[in-house]
């Protein structure tokens, strides 16, 4: 027996050395390999026979597992490696240890546990716990993380109890969206939709919530999460859902009939609750099983300088290969485009693997093998492939970013949970339908008759039939993006190649601080020879000398910093091309004025509010189906035209959808009833329409998860206020909607209007100012003894006196002999006045220094000709300040 | 008895760690010091340009080389009444740290004095008040030949929340 017993031993031995070696080295989404390994679980499994019948059932396990997962075209049953590792290491020990039978440990479902020999087959409820204890660390950080979130929440509804601050609503629904989101991506619907059912109650309610209600979520919130983190019984949510539900629907004079049928669909899903816990395992479980957990892990930084250098050398490649991936899609054919992605997923794969890195690079390798295939024209780059591809981009680039912040923080950096989803959908695409090698034409016909049924997908085009307008437009592609129509000439990607130098940009903000000073000193040293009796001419030659320099040297400084707007442009494609995907609307995409350059830092800020507007514009602008553009006499094809270029010294872009326009009798209506307005009369198209960026407004009867809680717009104008700049919208109803941000070329330099206020100053943007004129006597027309009001084309403006908002004890009081400034924000006109103008001056913006930053109707300094601060008036918070 | 003990040596030990290098200054006819190390240099007086709807004490902000800085005045500050700009009257700049950065800023005096060594037994805890007079800022009070010098604490003179708070009760 004994003997027996050692003999099967030995021959295993080597068996199970193979496969350990095999199990590491292994790429997990060949078929092949995962044959062989299972192969050698077989065999394993038959040496042990008889005589250690726990661990041969083990193996076997094991060796179906493979055996199964190598099926792949299905997908969803792959190994979940990490249980195979296990029961390895099992019989690794049984070897190595000379145990018996029923000594080695192994994972749940592979072999009958020691004490009950007969238990049942390996079934799919064991796989459920297996993915189950994957996700436990994706499920550890999301209840840390939650339960931080919860005190916040409390905070907020007790604030909010206090003093009806709408502003500390506004930071309670964003905490619930969050909330919601999170639990949503792992899989806890049932605290997703009672987290949406609050917020439908939010919005509906939002004048008389009863604190009490979102304190009852916040302490059934508390509940889930000790809950999770126990791993007990989650709360019941039936009553908190039903109690959500009736206070929805309890009778209130403003509460609109057409939101009824959005609070009554949601209490289904919710009401499913009691058990959420199982949800996530069942919906994860394809994706928890695909990897070894030590991929989810969190890994450490070893070498912080050589991974800070791999972070924005693949932020370039990741740059490239969209560009690349638009052209493909347009041009599947072109080959050029399919190596360069090609290259640049090898390269990532190649360095972050050195560094490490193990998510990264194996996402990379998996990228860079689909895209093998589409090279070797084994895979036609459609479809899924597309997909997989773009979300595995997207992937890369999240990672990149994490890792970014892992870096800068000094943390570990840890794998974000989607990565299991896109492995699946790119193994998924690898298996898709492979098209005969040669790629006949015969291939080629069917994938055109396939896009052409395709009707939802417009950016699936031929370019074979009308490679003249591929669905990303640039007739304007200057400096910015030389790839015209790639499928032309077949080498579209060629360009000459810039020298460039990457400089770290303190140096270059020091270089522009430093010229900033030298613009002043000189200011001031011309304007003290200009003081001075007897000039010589020789001075005055070397000073004008010195101008010219000088001012050359700040546009040089300046022009450092501007890079072209291309990049986040590029962007929107990408962006309109999802969209369009999920929304079922053909949309077509122009962009024109890419090589427009603007500040860096802008060029980056611009990115969220051009999100932000252009999901606005598919959402709402674009008519819901190509049947309704018909009917309306449109194009099917819905068009948003973005294009950025130069106006008096400004950037504008414009964001144009030939959609729906604005419906200004809907906004008023909507603007009424929320009270934000009385009535619209008086009131210009513009002004109507700047009412859609009030914080939580919206027209949408329904709410989707591209856009609708009106939370979008306040981004996009709060962002662009930060920038200094301006929205301003016009719009035809039926025709179409125009979004116009106007932008300072850079946020460094303001253009101002210096006025006199008594005995200060202050400095006006030019960009908000309409007109100036000295009102006469008559004009000024008193309201109840408080507010003044002056007329300015044919509209009644409110006036208000600047050295009172201020408290300038000095200035002049009388309209008459002072002068009223008209000035704009978000399309509201008031009248401001001020003692007198001093004219115009350019000058570098500056901070009032820490702390000082938040001083309301100022929104920085700025150093005057004569070397004194002068202060910037903020528009919009003199606005504010002057209304409140 | 014992509690008091321990509070004292704790004392005498955060004492110690204020011995060091001042610059003293004159507001009304107390003598103050502030840490050399905190004290980027000492400039003339200059134009301030006012800042609306911020406390008085906050004088506004001034061009330093090209940074803007604020100013404010110790004067006001600690409730003592306002006096004329003379000759002597300077802005001290001093580089403040806050949770996150350093800060600078100017801050508005009589007249500075010297720089003095005061050593570790020179150095006394600041007496207690009450309510009636704010210490928070007070490091300690040093007894030199001819005078006592308050030892000031620079960080906390305009901690961040007061900071906040001027930029919102100012609102």
């Amino acid at each position: 027996m004994t003997n027996q017993v050692h003999a099967a031993k030995e021959k295993i031995r080597p068996l199970i050395e193979k496969a350990a070696e095999q199990i590491v080295m292994a790429d997990f989404s060949d078929p092949s390999e995962l044959e062989s390994l299972s192969e050698a679980f077989f065999s394993v499994s038959g040496e042990l026979g008889d005589e250690f019948p726990r661990c041969a059932k083990a193996a076997r396990t094991a060796a179906e597992m493979l055996h199964q997962g190598d099926g792949g075209a299905q997908g969803e049953a792959a190994p979940d490696l990490q249980a195979i590792e296990q029961v390895l290491s099992g019989l690794q020990s049984l070897v190595e240890k000379d145990s018996a039978d029923h000594e080695p440990g192994f994972p749940d479902g592979f072999a009958p546990a020691p004490q009950a020999h007969d238990s049942p087959d390996a079934g799919d409820e064991n796989q459920d716990t297996l993915a189950a204890a994957a996700d436990r660390e994706i499920m550890d950080e999301y209840i840390a993380q939650q339960e931080a979130v919860i005190p916040e929440i409390e905070e907020r509804v007790l604030a909010f109890e206090e003093d009806q601050d709408t502003e500390v609503l506004k930071e309670l629904k964003r905490l619930l969206h969050t909330a919601k989101g999170e639990a949503g991506v792992i899989g806890l619907t049932g605290i997703a939709d009672v987290c949406h059912k609050l917020e439908d109650y939010i919005h509906h309610r939002e004048a008389d919530l009863q604190a009490d209600l979102l304190l009852e979520f916040k302490d059934w919130f508390e509940q889930t999460v000790l809950a999770l983190k126990n791993d007990t019984e989650l709360p019941a949510s039936e009553n908190l859902v039903g109690a959500l539900k009736d206070a929805i629907e309890s009778p209130v004079d403003d509460v609109e009939k057409k939101d009824a049928p959005c609070g009554e669909k949601e209490p289904e899903p919710a009401e499913k609750d009691p058990e959420p816990e199982e949800k996530p395992a069942e919906e994860d479980q394809g994706a928890g099983q695909d990897q070894p957990e030590g991929l989810m892990s969190p890994a450490e930084i070893e070498d912080p300088e050589i991974t800070a250098d791999f972070i924005s050398e693949a932020n370039e490649h990741f740059d490239i290969s969209d560009e690349n991936l638009l052209i493909l899609e347009n041009d599947p054919e072109n080959e050029e485009a399919v190596a360069s992605i090609f290259r640049a997923f090898h390269t990532i794969k190649g360095t972050s693997s050195f560094l490490g890195l193990t998510p990264i690079s194996v996402l990379a390798h998996k990228a860079e093998n689909l895209l093998d295939e589409v090279r070797r024209k084994n895979l036609d780059f459609d479809g899924e492939v597309v997909d997989a591809t773009f979300n595995a981009l997207d992937l890369l680039k999240k990672m990149n970013k994490d890792l970014e912040q892992a870096l800068a923080s000094g943390e570990m950096y840890v794998p974000p949970q989607e990565l299991p989803g896109v492995f699946e959908q790119l193994k998924k695409a690898l298996a898709g339908p492979a098209k005969s090698s040669s790629g006949g034409d015969s291939g080629k016909g069917q994938k055109e008759s396939r896009d052409r049924k395709d009707s939802g997908q417009a950016e699936e085009k031929t370019p074979q039939d009308n490679s003249g307008q591929p669905s990303v437009q640039e007739p304007d592609s200057g400096s910015g993006g030389g790839q015209g129509p790639a499928g032309a000439n077949g080498t579209g990607s060629k360009k000459t190649v810039r020298q460039t130098m990457k400089i770290d940009p303190d140096r270059i903000d020091h270089l522009l601080e430093t010229i900033g000073e030298l613009v002043i000193v000189e200011s001031i040293v011309s304007q003290e020879a200009s003081g001075l009796e007897q000039g010589s001419r020789d001075l005055e030659r070397n000073l004008g000398q010195l101008k010219k320099i000088t001012r050359s040297l700040q546009d040089i400084g300046m022009s450092m910093r501007l890079i072209p707007i291309d990049s986040t442009f590029r962007k929107m494609g990408r962006l309109v091309r999802d969209l369009s995907k999920k929304s079922g609307k053909k949309i077509e995409l122009v962009m024109e004025g890419r090589e427009t350059e603007l500040d860096k830092g802008m060029v980056e800020m611009l990115g969220d509010p051009l999100v932000h507007m252009i999901r606005n514009s598919v959402d709402h602008g674009i008519e819901e189906t190509p049947e309704d553009r018909k009917a309306a006499g449109k194009d099917p094809t819905g068009t948003i035209v973005l294009r950025a270029y130069h106006q008096g010294g400004n950037i504008h872009i414009d964001i144009t959808d030939d959609g729906r326009g604005l419906d200004r009798d809907a906004i008023a209506a909507k603007a009424i009833e929320r009270g934000i307005i009385t009535t619209q009369e008086n009131m210009s198209d513009e002004e109507v329409f700047a009412l859609i960026f009030e914080p939580g407004f919206s027209t949408a009867k329904q709410i989707t998860d591209v856009s609708g809680r009106g939370v979008g717009m306040d981004v996009v104008k709060s962002n662009i206020e930060g920038m200094r700049g301006n929205v301003r919208i016009s719009s035809e109803k039926g025709r179409g909607s125009t979004f116009t941000l106007v932008l300072p070329l850079t946020m460094a330099i303001i253009d101002g209007m210096i006025v006199r206020v008594g005995s200060e100053r202050y400095i006006l943007p030019l960009l908000s100012i309409i007109e100036s004129f000295q009102p006469t006597g008559d004009m000024i027309t008193t309201v109840s003894g408080k507010g003044e009001t002056v007329p300015f084309r044919n509209q009644l403006l409110p006036m208000f006196r600047l050295y009172s908002l201020f408290s300038v004890a000095d200035a002049q009081t009388d309209p008459t002999s002072a002068l009223v400034v008209v000035i704009e924000d978000a399309g509201r006109q008031i009248a401001l006045m001020v003692d007198e103008l001093l004219g115009q001056n350019q000058t570098v913006i500056k901070n009032l220094g820490q702390g000082l930053k938040d001083v309301e109707g100022i929104a920085g300094a700025s150093i005057m000709p004569d070397g004194t601060p002068g202060l910037i008036v903020d528009v919009n918070g003199v606005v504010k300040m002057a209304t409140a | 008895m014992t509690q008091a003990d321990t509070k004292n040596t704790e004392q005498d030990e955060s004492l110690a760690g204020l011995a060091g290098k001042y610059l003293t200054f004159l507001l009304e006819d107390e003598s103050y010091g502030i840490e050399i190390l905190k004290v980027q240099e000492i400039i003339g007086m200059q134009t301030i340009t006012r800042i609306p709807r911020t406390p008085e004490y906050v004088k506004g902000v001034i061009n330093l080389r090209g940074k803007v800085i604020p100013v404010i005045d110790l004067r006001l500050r600690f409730g003592i009444e306002a006096a004329e700009v003379s000759r002597k009257t300077c802005i001290i700049v001093v580089q403040v740290s806050k949770s996150d950065a350093s800060v600078t800023m100017g801050i508005v005096v009589d007249e500075v004095s010297e720089v003095l060594e005061i050593s570790s037994n020179e150095i006394e805890p600041a007496p207690s008040f009450g309510t009636r007079v704010e210490t928070s800022f007070i490091l300690g009070m040093a007894k030199t030949e001819d005078s006592v010098k308050i030892l000031l604490d620079i960080d906390r003179i305009m901690s961040e929340e007061e900071m906040d708070a001027l930029a919102k009760s100012a609102g």
